[in-house]
């Protein structure tokens, strides 16, 4: 919508052809980006969806739809369209809900709140003024500090506003400080909050917590890490869910277009690195934090599709260290598929570089750490193991390789096309005899976390490069904290 | 007179209801802290009979141990480690590797029969 | 008849009060906070006036990649040369956003423009 907008503001009247089931998806968009009377024209998309495969195919759609199209480009714009009045929501602080007795009002506060939206479809605690006020004694900093604007209608998030989402999670106050910076995390300009919550790649959120807090407000890191059975998780995932809907204005088949949703749609995939069995440094004292620092770490990650991977471990299957590498090996490597797929201008998911998480389970990890693996070392191995020479490039690939260096270099390309500037020295230097092409951007796209009890899965986790903005991982440290010793 | 009382006494009534409301929606602050009952949503497993575990041996030395694989993936080896064990430093004792038949939950009755007759103690191995 | 006319005020009034006394003395109200966020509205525009003909103007037809989308455009493009034959067609592709550079060029190009398909 934003490039028709464009267009719009050069004089240039057109119109926005999109499939009927988005189009209240780019109606809303229209209105978040200040247009709100662009002309949509729609197409079925019962019909489009299985039609576009070949011009024969698709022609009875075009020819249903030409009509519409040509009409929407001539006729004149009404008055309403030409003077389009500017959307005011109007907000009330508070709301009051009155009832027979107070289990009534809870559950009449549930209905109502569900039914405008502003749940997750589970039963929701009140966040009376008093609760709240409960909630901000966990941390210092102001109510009114504003943390960013949450994606896809910017609403503002400000500390109150995430402690009343936090407060409808059964969050208690020593877990704000925790959802707080995942919160700053997702709206910082860098994170592409946008793809992860409205696409229908049905994308999903890593929220990972490092340093002496996790301890103290108890969240599990061992067995059943992704799983249910501790508030301290579940709650911090809630929280962060709730303010994404209330914040961002988000809600399934209106804007956020997950088809079939995501798993832990409720609670997203939040757990604690489990530091105590790690060989090696903890992941954000690799990034440069120190150790008493306490951070989160917000990623996204596949679900269903290109979703999650078990690479070995278990209480079951025979499994070794080095037999678990090859298997990472072997689905990084899976990704030389792009190599060919890639066509400049056009779209293919299956063309864009992959982001790799791999959550090693302790008992890998200490014997990888065994077999002289540091976390730095083990990232750089994978890296070039998954390298292609480049004397067993196909003719194809090496051209497809060349025209995603030249459209890196050249701009106009989706972000999750483009090689980044700083690295595409090391790619040219790649497409020559003794070269090996990389089919990960760079090692540090390969992140090592270790996580899960004993015994446990070494398991990966991908996700495309992020199309709207220029990162999908962000990790914030954790301050303002006054329930708890670290993040102060 | 009587006509004076009478408007009187409505107002009153008037009166008293704005006053009650009033302290109904205080009420509705003390109802906060109320004390609350709720049900147990726990199901009631059953009794479970104790059964008595075997009298323990006071030595292993010239006993017969049978070492049964229970054929979850790596459990052999393990087993046979430590056959090899017992042979380097006790061997006194006598050692019986057995694989028993069936699924990890079923029973092998003629493997049971076998260690009734001959064995003195069993190790079964690996669970999980 | 002036007695009992009092005494039916009273009654009723009684009623009456105890009918709305009674909801409001058990009533609850449960006082919460607004969990959305304020949305800072962008100025609002309207769209560019539209061409009155499509007969001898420059149509731009831009695909944003996603799949299919050309073989959808391939055929809109012939329909708009069959229903205008003086009209000429161009054609862009590039990401969902053309950006400020290829906006320009097209702004440039075209008298009118159709953008797509979205999903």
């Amino acid at each position: 919508m934003s490039g028709v907008i464009r267009l719009e503001k050069f004089g240039k009247p057109g119109i926005f052809v999109v499939t009927d089931n988005f189009g209240h998806d780019a109606k809303s968009s229209a209105d978040d980006n200040g247009m709100p009377t662009i002309r949509i024209v729609t197409v079925p998309a019962q019909e489009f969806y299985k039609r576009r495969i070949s011009r024969e195919e698709v022609k009875p759609v075009a020819v249903g739809a030409i009509n519409a199209m040509i009409d929407a480009l001539t006729h004149p714009l009404t008055q309403e369209e030409a003077k389009p009045k500017p959307k005011q929501i109007k907000m009330s602080r508070t709301i009051k809900i009155t009832a027979a007795s107070y289990e009534l009002a809870v559950e009449k506060f549930n209905q109502s709140f569900l039914d405008n939206h502003w749940g997750d479809g589970l039963p929701l605690i009140p966040p009376t003024p008093k609760r709240v006020k409960w909630m901000l004694t966990g941390t210092g900093r102001s109510p009114q500090e504003v943390i960013g604007t949450v994606a896809p209608k910017n609403g503002t998030a400000t500390i109150e506003k995430i402690a009343i989402n936090a407060v409808m999670a059964g969050a208690k106050p020593e877990y704000l400080p925790v959802i707080i910076a995942a919160m700053e995390g997702l709206t910082d300009k860098k994170f592409d909050l946008l793809h992860v919550m409205t696409s229908s790649g049905s994308f999903n959120l890593l929220i990972m917590v490092n340093g002496p807090i996790a301890k103290e407000i108890n969240m599990n890191s061992g067995i059943g890490f992704l799983g249910h059975g501790w508030r301290a998780n579940n709650t911090i995932g809630r929280a962060v869910r709730l303010s994404l809907v209330n914040l961002g204005y988000l809600w399934p088949a209106e804007n956020d277009m997950a088809l079939i949703g995501r798993p832990s749609s409720h609670t997203f995939n939040t757990f604690a690195e489990n530091e105590e069995n790690s060989p090696w440094e903890p992941y954000h004292v690799s990034l440069g934090y120190k150790k008493e620092d306490s951070c989160v770490t917000v990623s996204t990650v596949g679900s269903y599709e290109g979703g999650m991977t078990i690479y070995g471990g278990g209480a079951v299957a025979l499994w070794s260290a080095r037999s678990i590498l090859e298997q990472i090996i072997k689905d990084i490597s899976s990704d030389r598929k792009m190599f060919a797929l890639f066509k400049r201008g056009v779209a293919n998911p299956a063309a864009h570089p992959r982001k790799h998480i791999i959550m090693l389970h302790p008992e890998c990890a200490i014997e990888l750490q065994r077999l002289g693996y540091t976390r730095e070392s083990l990232q750089k191995y994978l890296y070039e193991r998954t390298s292609v020479p480049y004397e067993e490039l196909s003719p194809e690939e090496v051209r497809a390789i060349q025209e995603r260096i030249e459209g890196s270099v050249a701009g106009g390309m989706i972000l999750s096309d483009i090689i980044p500037q700083n690295r595409i020295t090391v790619f040219k230097e790649t497409l020559k005899p003794g070269g090996k092409v990389p089919v990960v951007i760079s090692p540090e796209e390969i992140h090592i976390i270790v996580a899960g009890g004993i015994p446990g899965y070494t398991f990966g986790i991908s996700y495309i490069k992020a199309p709207y903005a220029p990162t999908s991982n962000q990790i914030k440290l954790i301050r303002g904290a006054t329930l708890t010793k670290a993040g102060r | 007179m009587k006509k004076r009382i009478n408007w009187l006494l409505i107002g009153m009534f008037f009166v008293m209801s704005l006053l009650v409301g009033s302290v109904a929606g205080t009420l509705a602050v003390g109802a906060e802290e109320a004390k609350i009952t709720v049900l147990n949503p726990r199901g009631q497993p059953p009794s479970v009979p104790l059964v008595p575990m075997a009298v323990r041996l006071d030595t292993l030395d010239g006993k017969t141990v049978y070492f049964v694989d229970v054929r979850f993936e790596g459990g052999k080896s393990f087993l046979l480690e430590m056959k090899d064990w017992f042979a380097k430093n006790m061997p006194k004792v006598k050692t019986v590797f057995r694989e028993k038949a069936g699924p990890y939950m079923d029973d092998d009755p003629k493997l049971w029969a076998e260690i009734k007759e001959k064995g003195d103690a069993m190790i079964m191995a690996i669970g999980h | 008849m002036k007695k009992r006319t009092n005494w039916w005020l009273i009654g009723v009034s009684l009623l009456v009060t105890l009918c709305w006394v009674g909801p409001v003395v058990a009533a609850v109200t449960l006082e919460v906070l607004n969990p959305r966020g304020e949305i800072k509205p962008p100025p609002t525009l309207a769209p560019a006036p539209r061409v009155t003909d499509l007969a001898g103007k420059k149509i731009g037809i831009y695909w944003n990649g996603k799949q299919g989308g050309n073989n959808f455009w391939d055929v809109a493009e012939e329909l708009l040369r069959e229903k205008f034959p003086t009209a000429t067609i161009l054609r862009y592709k590039g990401p969902f956003d053309l950006g400020g550079t290829l906006a320009a060029t097209l702004a440039k190009e075209c008298d009118t423009f159709i953008y797509g398909v979205g999903d």
